[in-house]
């Protein structure tokens, strides 16, 4: 297929666009990159996702898809042909559909704040995100059944889901200086997190932890400059 | 015994929901109704992680979220799809289903609390949401073509409950001038019997409704 007739919309940081270049690259599927600036939203993009105005877009054969989990889908359903990404069987693929739910619906919003909580706030959602990987720790040794990934021997669609998390769980913790994933609680998680990253269909679209640091930094900064400009 | 049962509440409406794609479906259920203020040991343990209704349960294996209940639905009894077969209109059907859930729904529950030109505000913002599905109508009788599909169930329940809130809450989120297609599409659906099983009785919805609200009024006062 000609590059141009696929192309992605998105940013290197976003833990969103991640998703759908770990799927186009376990199917081996050629696409143009387009890097949008940030702070600035692209011609391209806005006309493509006219109702949320954001990354990642799958624009394929002129047609744009939205939404990160939507796409993978999407994908895995084009190129039928190429390693499955969602399991075969209905009821897994309601597990592995309910867990992107909850990681993206539940989970990540207390991670997006961490950053900027204070005090017993601060601390409340290190415990709140604690407990939610013990959960996906738990979903972990179940669905994995002691393979390496969610997926089995492949990476499937709530390792993608999911590890997209990763790189901003790891700058997370070292801005804040505290573990989120450990031995501990999560032994299976923190073997997972170090297979997945290292994966060839993710290493080289993981983003740079010390870039995300310095990236989440500032967006604190802004938010509390926003916050005493405000009060 | 049953080897399909739902665990719904008789108010809500993605309970309805996936009670509508069963019906759709031609699948036998057992239905099991929630007194959500005291929730069975039994929903506990099918949903420990949201502890919430609708959860489907098939050969003791449960499924809770409507939306991923929809989907399970939809490829385990593969009789009249649900959703699309071309993955593209598949994507567009996804798209819309959870902006209706994540963007749509959210706004609407604030005109609730919100009073004068606040509300008004968000009534305008609910409209302009709306808005968009009224376009993806486009002329079809149902978002699924010319049959009920994947996005008809999941936005039908909740567009008829932003009705009868109308009768309690006097705010009209849905009006005839401004949404035509959404309102003779609620009106066509209404005419299809399996559709009106699934709905509560009015009185008694606009009752639940008004207990609900005077609650949730005085416990933020």
């Amino acid at each position: 297929m000609a590059k141009t007739e696929l192309k992605l919309l998105g940013a290197r940081a976003s833990p969103y666009v991640m998703r759908p270049r770990i799927a186009l690259n376990i199917k081996s599927a050629d696409y143009e990159f387009l890097q949008e600036t940030p702070g600035s939203k692209s011609q391209l993009l806005l006309e493509s996702n006219p109702v949320h105005k954001k990354i990642p877009v799958l624009i394929h054969n002129g047609k744009p898809i939205c939404e990160s989990l939507i796409i993978v889908e999407y994908i895995d359903e084009v190129w039928s042909s190429g390693p499955s990404i969602l399991p075969s069987d209905p009821y897994d693929r309601a597990i592995a559909r309910f867990w992107g739910a909850y990681v993206d619906e539940k989970w990540f919003p207390n991670l997006r704040i961490l950053s900027t909580a204070e005090g017993e706030a601060r601390d409340q959602v290190i415990g709140t995100l604690v407990e939610g990987l013990v959960l996906l720790e738990d979903a972990f040794v179940k669905i994995s059944k002691g393979k390496a990934f969610f997926g089995g021997d492949q990476i499937g669609y709530l390792d993608i889901a999911f590890g997209c998390y990763l790189g901003w769980l790891r700058a997370s913790e070292k801005m804040n200086v505290v573990k989120l994933l450990d031995e501990a609680n999560t032994p299976g998680l923190v073997k997972w997190a170090d297979t997945f990253s290292a994966h060839p269909a993710v290493k080289d679209v993981m983003p740079e932890i010390d870039k995300l640091v310095e990236f989440g930094k500032s967006l604190a900064a802004k938010f509390r400059a926003a916050k005493t400009g405000s009060s | 015994m049953a080897e399909v049962k739902l665990f719904g509440m008789w108010a809500s409406p993605f309970s309805h929901t996936v009670e509508l794609a069963l019906k759709l479906k031609g699948v036998q259920y057992h239905y099991i109704e929630e007194d959500l203020s005291n929730k069975s040991p039994l929903l506990l343990e099918y949903n420990p992680v949201h502890k919430k209704i609708p959860v489907l349960v098939h050969n003791e294996k449960p499924i809770a979220e409507s939306l991923v209940i929809l989907e399970y639905i939809d490829e385990t009894w593969q009789n009249n799809p649900l959703l699309p077969k071309d993955p593209y209109d598949r994507a567009i059907a996804r798209f819309w289903a959870k902006f209706f859930h994540e963007q749509i729904l959210p706004t609407a529950l604030k005109t609730i609390a919100a009073e004068g030109k606040e509300q008004e505000q968000i009534i305008e913002q609910v409209y302009q949401k709306l808005n968009f599905l009224e376009n993806e109508l486009n002329g079809k009788d149902f978002f699924g073509g010319g049959s009920i599909g994947y996005l008809d169930i999941v936005v039908f329940f909740i567009a008829r409950a932003f009705q009868v809130n109308q009768e309690v809450t006097q705010v009209e989120l849905i009006s005839k001038e401004k949404l035509p297609a959404i309102c003779k599409w609620i009106e066509k659906l209404l005419k299809i019997d399996v559709v009106n099983e699934c709905i509560p009785p009015r009185e008694k919805h606009i009752a639940f409704i008004r207990a609900h609200l005077e609650a949730a009024k005085s416990s933020s006062n």
